[in-house]
């Protein structure tokens, strides 16, 4: 359904974080509403819109022509549209004395003119009267209160024009009479005469030249025969030129019924595919969700269907392509999945060979609609995918690659949306194909899609390591999408799955997107070991971190922000936050070795000190890693870092309490008890219980502070959460 | 029997008119003295298209009903889209017939208000004139602009017995000076032998007069036409009755009133949506029925003459002037103040063509009943 876009979109994004997502996680704070825009998605095919020659180009050079003469285009342009009236007068004076001293600077051509051309003398007198109609008509067009009166200074001045002109072509002189007809024509519309103006094209159209002159001039009558309310004959001269504005200003009804009219008077015109696209976009969008529902949208695919059927059925134009995606499209729009497709079957049979893509993206489109994730929907969206990535690496030109880093504050999600192909592609796989897979408990392969979706635009460009400017130390690829947003927050076995496969795909399928996708080792070897920290299975967080470089490190956002990464993870004291370690380089590796030491330690060491005291150093490094060395087990992005906001980290610091409570339980030696306690600031528990041991006599004779002894002072993390920053 | 009827009662107005010699319009003492009192011997009617052309129906109209002047709308007078503090004509009106024979006409020149809301503040601290000065000079030139095309439009298409300008103009108490600024510059501007009259909207009654030899009261557009669920925004006496209380003008006034009919578009929240003429209900594939002068429409069409794109549950009711109302509020109005001859608006034979030609005279004949009285 094509209605309620957005609230639509919601929902499937929403049915998609609930499907990968138990917990929100510390990293990514785009959300895939941002991905919504569709605004590139229903492009029918290329769009060629041809560019007409600019007439003052065609006329220099019919200048030269007409004065055989050959001087560079500027020397020519210079006479004909910025010599003044009155210069040109004077250069005809001196054509008729030989004399050019008068005449002030000119130019090499306008010499050779004035002294030795055949045609010279006609030409010039010619622009003598173009020059005039021009000037009185700017005179007019200039004093907004001017009005016609017969005889007054203007219209006294274009009746010469008219005059001049008429006598001229019915004496046949060496000008051309498509120059004489022309200002004949623009004289008369000043005038109003716009009967005669087109009486006269009437007359004279069969001696005209079918050069740029003749359009200029058929524009002219199709004013007047619009002033004269013949606005059919009008449009057909507007069609003929592709004037697109005057079409659609003067073609009745709303868009589609224009591009109808459009279609009835010129079927092979240039416009139809970007005026479909503007349509399909529209459409796509569905009513107005603020507005009451009208069904104006499915009205208006039904008739644009109708439209579209009528032109494939009678076969007047030559560009089908446009034609066919519309019809699918608007199919696709009314639910109509199976005629959808075969009018894109038909489309891809009896259009011209660059719409063939297009139409399978379509497909891709609908089909990704209409299906279930199954294994014939997966072979189908194979076949799909290989045409469509294609086209993405076959378009990729520099000039994509500039737009493809365009992302700047906003990050990956808008730069991605600036290459159709990665555009409409990405976006169908997010919208429809992932969710779907997810729902078939495939969520492997639904990240497998994602890391494709993604990263392939940035593969092909090779920009895997961008950083824009403004944020350098940013890395808005590794940590923005939602490919990362998925393998963040998925359960841990499908992540662990996933990377399994990296270098193993199970089939055809994931071999394609494997290939293609992101499958860089280091960097989901740290996000698993990554995971593994959050999941404090440090023994397998070391296995993954170890395979990690150094360079990878680097790369990472907490790396290149601040000190997070220097953060001493075995810290007691939590309201300093002054510990830091000297070297950050295998941060994570080194701490998960250590946590798998401790926990080795004191699950299987004799000595119960060594264990007490293993078990107090694990507990507070668990404690640590969700806790001010968040860092660890998440990845930091634009916003500021509070615990309590994030699942899991209560339950950690909890964990990690009962741990201390349970390892001081195995102290037998009292003074090393009194050690540990007193780095926990238990000092009123020293001096009731320890106070035989040299710590217990230090604390009494140096600790006369009352809030020393307050019992809770480890718990007041949230303090000292706040004191960070 | 008709004829004979109709005969009867233009030479009886006549002959009234003739011996009812003493002007109401002669503004002895109040300083507003029309330069042609004896005026308002005839009925006038106003023509506010864009193209000035008279069929068979519009012309037999003019000679039936003894329309002695034609208040033809020349141009409107807009701000200009390049220069904020300036003005430009706009919707010229182009003339594809001769004027009648027999028949004044009188120019009039519709200005938008805002054309006169001049904030001259601003430009003063620039050009360090006074305000007063500069918007003097504005106005002056406004006005000079709007008298010297008039003129080149009337020797443009043969219009030698011009007596009269118009002023068209919804001037608030905001702009009232700078429109009364633009009457006198325009009369100033003027020949001697051509008098300024404006028109007068009921509101403005209340407000001082304005500097001008006559004015047209109109009696028309009295209801807020955006609201569905006015009766009647053409015309509605109840509507009118509260401006007519205790009225004392002191300008000699012709009255205007509608003889028009027209469709209001509704979207399907009851949002004014587009004026529209003409109308045909045949197409009951269009529009259906759904109260009285109300419809619906139903299908999707699009109306070329009021470039208007109608959709399925638009609504669309009908207003019209209708005799019955005339007839009511020109009493109201013949009591409240001192009218001269009466004016309808607009000329328009498919419009027109939905009174009777006896019912057409009615409204005129009042008015000559009127002069009579005075």
């Amino acid at each position: 359904m094509p209605k309620m876009k957005y609230l639509r979109y919601i929902v499937i994004a929403l049915m998609l974080q609930c499907a990968i997502n138990n917990y929100a996680c510390g990293g990514p704070s785009y959300h895939p509403s941002q991905t919504a825009e569709w605004c590139q998605m229903y492009q029918p095919g290329p769009v060629e819109v041809p560019i007409d020659e600019q007439f003052s180009r065609v006329n220099i050079e019919l200048w030269k022509e007409d004065t055989y003469c050959e001087y560079p285009d500027s020397m020519v342009a210079e006479l004909v549209y910025k010599y003044p009236l009155s210069k040109v007068e004077k250069l005809l004076k001196a054509l008729e004395s030989n004399d050019t001293s008068g005449c002030g600077e000119i130019n090499e051509y306008v010499l050779d003119l004035v002294k030795s051309r055949y045609n010279s003398y006609s030409m010039l007198e010619f622009l003598c009267v173009a020059k005039r109609c021009e000037e009185t008509r700017f005179k007019i067009n200039d004093d907004e209160w001017y009005y016609p009166v017969p005889g007054d200074e203007y219209m006294s001045e274009l009746e010469n024009v008219v005059a001049t002109c008429r006598q001229e072509i019915s004496e046949g002189g060496s000008v051309p009479l498509y120059r004489w007809l022309l200002q004949e024509m623009r004289a008369l519309m000043s005038l109003g005469r716009y009967e005669e103006c087109i009486a006269r094209w009437n007359e004279l159209r069969k001696d005209i030249r079918n050069n740029a002159f003749m359009k200029q001039i058929e524009l002219i009558v199709a004013q007047a025969l619009e002033h004269e309310g013949r606005i059919a004959d009008a449009l057909v001269l507007y069609a003929k030129y592709n004037e697109e504005d005057k079409l659609f200003s003067l073609i009745e009804g709303d868009r589609i019924d224009r591009i109808e009219y459009l279609y009835g008077i010129n079927p092979n015109s240039p416009y139809f595919a970007s005026k479909l696209y503007v349509e399909l976009t529209d459409l796509s969008q569905g009513d107005n969700p603020y507005e009451p529902e009208t069904g104006q949208t499915l009205r208006d695919s039904e008739r644009l269907l109708e439209l579209s059927k009528r032109v494939i059925k009678e076969r007047r134009t030559e560009n089908m392509g446009p034609w066919y995606y519309t019809a699918a499209t608007c199919c696709g729009f009314l639910s109509r999945y199976s005629e959808a497709k075969e009018f894109i079957r038909q489309g891809c049979q009896k259009s011209k060979r660059e719409y063939y893509p297009y139409l399978r993206m379509l497909h891709m489109y609908i089909d990704a609609q209409q299906s279930g994730y199954t294994r014939d929907y997966e072979q189908r969206l194979l076949s799909d995918l290989q045409c469509v990535d294609n086209e993405l690496s076959g378009n990729m030109t520099t000039e994509v690659k500039t737009r493809l880093c365009e992302s700047g504050y906003y990050g990956y999600h808008v730069s991605a949306s600036n290459y159709y192909w990665n555009d409409a592609m990405r976006k169908i796989l997010i919208k429809y194909v992932v969710p779907k897979a997810m729902s078939a408990n495939k969520p492997v392969k639904a990240l497998q899609l994602l890391a494709y979706a993604d990263y392939r635009a940035f593969n092909i460009a090779g920009l895997e390591h961008f950083r824009p400017d403004y944020y350098y130390w940013r890395n808005p690829i590794d940590y923005a999408t939602l490919a990362f947003e998925c393998a963040d927050t998925m359960s841990l076995s499908s992540l662990e799955q996933f990377v399994a496969e990296l270098d193993n795909p199970k089939d055809v399928m994931s071999r394609f997107l494997l290939s293609r996708g992101y499958t860089n080792a280091d960097y989901w070897n740290e996000l698993l070991g990554t995971r593994y920290l959050r999941a404090c299975e440090y023994d397998k967080a070391v296995a993954c971190l170890e395979k990690v470089s150094s360079e990878f490190q680097y790369t990472t956002n907490v790396w290149s922000s601040g000190n997070y990464m220097k953060r001493n993870p075995f810290n007691y004291d939590f309201k300093s936050r002054n510990s830091y370690i000297d070297d950050r380089l295998d941060y994570k590796l080194r701490f998960a070795s250590e946590m798998a030491e401790l926990t080795r330690i004191y699950k299987t060491a004799s000595d119960p000190n060594r264990r007490a005291a293993a078990m107090i150093r694990c507990a507070v490094g668990m404690r640590n890693s969700v806790d001010f060395c968040w860092a660890l087990t998440r990845y930091e992005d634009f916003v500021m870092f509070y615990p309590e906001e994030y699942p899991g980290v209560e339950e950690m610091i909890e964990k990690s309490e009962k741990m201390i409570e349970q390892a001081f339980k195995l102290f037998t030696n009292k003074e090393i008890e009194a050690e540990y306690r007193y780095e926990f600031f238990q000092y009123q528990y020293i001096v009731d219980n320890l106070i035989q041991t040299s710590r217990g006599r230090a604390v009494i004779n140096n600790c006369d502070i009352w809030r020393d002894y307050a019992k809770n002072r480890y718990k007041d993390y949230l303090e000292a959460m706040y004191n960070i920053y | 029997m008709k004829k004979t009827h109709k005969l009867m009662v233009c030479v009886l107005s006549l002959i009234l008119l003739t011996a009812c010699g003493s002007s109401w319009s002669s503004g002895e003492g109040d300083g507003h003295s029309s330069r042609y009192p004896d005026r308002k011997d005839g009925n006038g009617i106003y023509y506010w298209r864009t193209t000035f052309k008279l069929d068979s129906v519009e012309q037999q109209f003019l000679t039936q009903n003894d329309v002695k002047r034609m208040y033809v709308r020349f141009f409107d007078v807009v701000k200009s889209k390049y220069d904020n503090s300036g003005s430009t004509p706009n919707a010229t009106i182009t003339f594809k017939d001769t004027v009648p024979e027999g028949v004044e006409i009188v120019p009039t020149v519709y200005v938008l208000n805002n054309v006169l809301d001049i904030d001259k503040r601003a430009q003063s601290k620039y050009t360090g004139e006074s305000e007063s000065e500069l918007l003097a000079e504005n106005i002056d030139l406004i006005a000079q602009k709007i008298v010297k095309r008039v003129m080149l439009m009337c020797k443009a298409h043969g219009i030698n017995t011009v007596r009269e300008v118009q002023v068209d103009c919804d001037w608030t108490k905001s702009t009232r000076n700078n429109f009364d600024q633009l009457c006198r510059r325009m009369q100033n501007a003027l020949p001697d032998s051509i008098e300024l009259s404006a028109t007068i909207r009921l509101h403005q009654l209340r407000q001082s007069v304005p500097p001008v030899g006559r004015g047209v009261l109109m009696v028309y557009n009295t209801g807020n036409f955006r609201n569905i669920n006015t009766k009647n925004s053409i015309i509605d006496l109840n509507n009118i009755k509260p401006y007519l209380r205790d009225v004392d003008y002191d300008l000699p006034l012709d009255v205007a009133y509608p003889a028009f009919e027209w469709s209001l578009l509704y979207n399907e929240r009851n949002e004014f949506a587009g004026i529209m003429y003409n109308m045909d209900w045949s197409d009951k594939k269009l529009y259906k029925p759904i109260g009285p002068n109300l419809y619906e429409v139903i299908s999707r069409h699009y109306r070329k003459s009021d470039e208007v794109l109608l959709k399925p549950g638009y609504k669309i009711k009908v207003e019209q002037s209708s005799i019955e109302e005339l007839k009511r509020v020109k009493q109201a109005i013949d009591a409240a103040v001192t009218s001269g001859s009466t004016i309808l608006y607009h000329l328009d034979s498919k419009n027109l063509s939905k009174y009777a030609e006896n019912e057409i005279l009615e409204i005129y004949r009042n008015s000559t009943d009127v002069a009579v009285r005075y």
